[in-house]
């Protein structure tokens, strides 16, 4: 009993700081809904077998660039929480990385208006149904994460001076990694598989 | 033979003496040669994918001439690096340091293996796996040997007939290296290089000690393995995904393969972070683990399609 009181050391604070406990029950919890999202996805692909890839596919070259933008996206957002770390502003590279994924929403929005130039829509089949409940999940998520950004940036998070922001710099950069990994998935059901 | 093994036995200082079959067997490098048996079986599998026993068997066949002649290659290294692996500890128990084999008995060896390999390709198999096993053996032998007192590129050449056993065994059983022999090719030529730098990190004092031109004993590498390993683990996901891209794969396995790329790609970037010991070793951890775990998933995915 004496000796648990004598080691817990309530001055050094929490051993996880509450933010980062925070963003990673967020994220688990994230990685439930798109756990589901994917299962159901599965099981519809799984009881469709041969029929499913008739038709259109998905452009991989579309694919491949939305996965170029994000993943630059969130290089930029560790170079900014690095930066931030050496002691130098990583505002710039904020920017930067809010402007990569802002491209990526607009590359989807027009994937979008060129599937429905070529006659699909969420009703055409089950395979198209669940590549636009997957992607609109997913890009909702981009959204939030370039607000996210954006937000950081306003508030001078990445600035040096702002002392207790360098936490809240880094949970909006691993929000973006998260958004970058689910997206990972997609591509390799959505767009490579078939 | 017995002469050298004698003066083994007679050096005081020395191990015990190994019998002639142990001493083979280390010179075959076993646990090397179980992965080449592994991967050219599994290649020669996923040419013809039918789980029925027959085929399972001309896979393995396939498989062991493979394995004979990368053990013709094997030994002709050792042959060559006698001087240098005496200077590493690593090395310096090999049979040929130890002078338990000469160097006539082993090149005999190596020969009647390489033979016996090549000749079973082309016989049982075609001329397309034999010149591939004997192209295997000469850049091994002859090109990756000696590069790797010239140059580090020697880590690039030697990942090629590092990544060749499975290629080998796709050529022998479908008699043509399709895109999904050159996938499975990448993959494992992609692989090697976060597991050798760390490798190479962990042991980069004894290869400088012996002349091996590794990235991490160059003067002025700091950070430059953890840079190879994060940038070749990330490379590994888009050329693992190229089986599913030509229908050859299917949901489970793009999941998996995602899935064993981050297990990958975390430790390559927490080593590019830190070179450490501990971080090294983590990397090397993962990396022993994602190749079986992948060759597995080629081979589950198929079955669960009832293919």
């Amino acid at each position: 009993m004496s000796t648990a009181e004598t080691t817990f050391q309530y001055d050094s604070g929490p051993p996880v700081e509450s933010g980062r406990l925070a963003t990673w029950l967020f994220l688990a919890a994230e990685s439930l809904f798109f756990g589901g999202l994917l299962s159901a996805w599965l099981v519809l692909r799984a009881q469709a077998q041969d029929t499913w890839s008739a038709g259109l596919h998905p452009s991989l070259g579309v694919g491949m660039l939305m996965t170029a933008l994000l993943v630059a996206a969130s290089v930029a957002g560790h170079g900014a929480v690095a930066a931030r770390a050496r002691g130098t502003s990583g505002t710039r590279r904020l920017l930067l990385a809010s402007a990569l994924v802002a491209v990526f929403l607009v590359t989807q929005a027009l994937e979008y208006r060129h599937l429905h130039d070529e006659g699909v829509s969420p009703a055409t089949s089950l395979r198209w149904g669940s590549f636009y409940a997957l992607t609109l999940a997913h890009g909702f998520h981009v959204l939030v994460g370039l607000l996210w950004l954006l937000w950081l940036a306003a508030t001078g998070a990445g600035r040096v001076s702002v002392a207790p922001a360098r936490g809240a710099l880094e949970y909006g950069v691993l929000y973006l990694h998260f958004v970058d990994a689910v997206w990972f998935v997609l591509l390799g059901l959505l767009y490579v598989l078939r | 033979m017995s002469d050298a093994v004698q003066r083994a036995v007679g050096d005081a200082a020395g191990p015990a003496p190994r019998g002639p079959i142990a001493i083979w067997m280390e010179l075959l490098r076993m646990r090397v040669a179980t992965m080449v048996f592994l991967t050219a079986a599994l290649g020669g599998w996923l040419a013809t994918r039918d789980p029925g026993l027959a085929n399972l068997a001309r896979c393995a066949e396939a498989g062991l001439y493979v394995l004979l002649v990368t053990g013709c290659a094997s030994v002709l290294n050792q042959v060559v690096e006698r001087e240098t692996d005496a200077l590493m500890d690593r090395t310096r128990m090999r049979p040929l340091v130890t002078g338990e084999i000469g160097v006539v008995s082993a090149v005999a060896g190596a020969v009647l293996l390489g033979v016996l390999g090549t000749v079973g390709l082309v016989l049982s198999f075609n001329m397309l796996s034999a010149v591939l096993v004997l192209a295997t053996l000469v850049v091994y032998v002859c090109v990756y040997t000696p590069l790797k007192r010239v140059s580090t590129i020697n880590t690039v050449v030697g990942a090629v007939p590092g990544a060749a056993p499975v290629l080998i065994g796709y050529a022998a059983l479908a008699g043509e290296i399709g895109p999904l022999g050159w996938a499975l090719f990448g993959a494992i030529f992609a692989w090697q290089f976060p597991h050798f730098m760390a490798i190479a990190w962990m042991y980069r004092e004894d290869y400088a000690k012996a002349g091996h031109r590794m990235v991490p004993t160059e003067p002025g590498s700091e950070g430059m393995a953890g840079r190879y390993a994060m940038l070749y683990s990330l490379s590994i996901v888009p050329v693992t995904l190229m089986p599913a891209l030509s229908g050859m794969a299917g949901p489970i396995y793009v999941l998996g393969a995602l899935a064993l790329g981050a297990l990958y790609i975390v430790p390559s970037i927490q080593f590019a972070r830190e070179e450490s010991y501990s971080n090294a070793r983590r990397l090397l951890f993962a990396s022993i683990i994602y190749l079986p775990a992948l060759m597995a998933l080629l081979f589950v995915d198929p079955v669960m399609r009832g293919l």
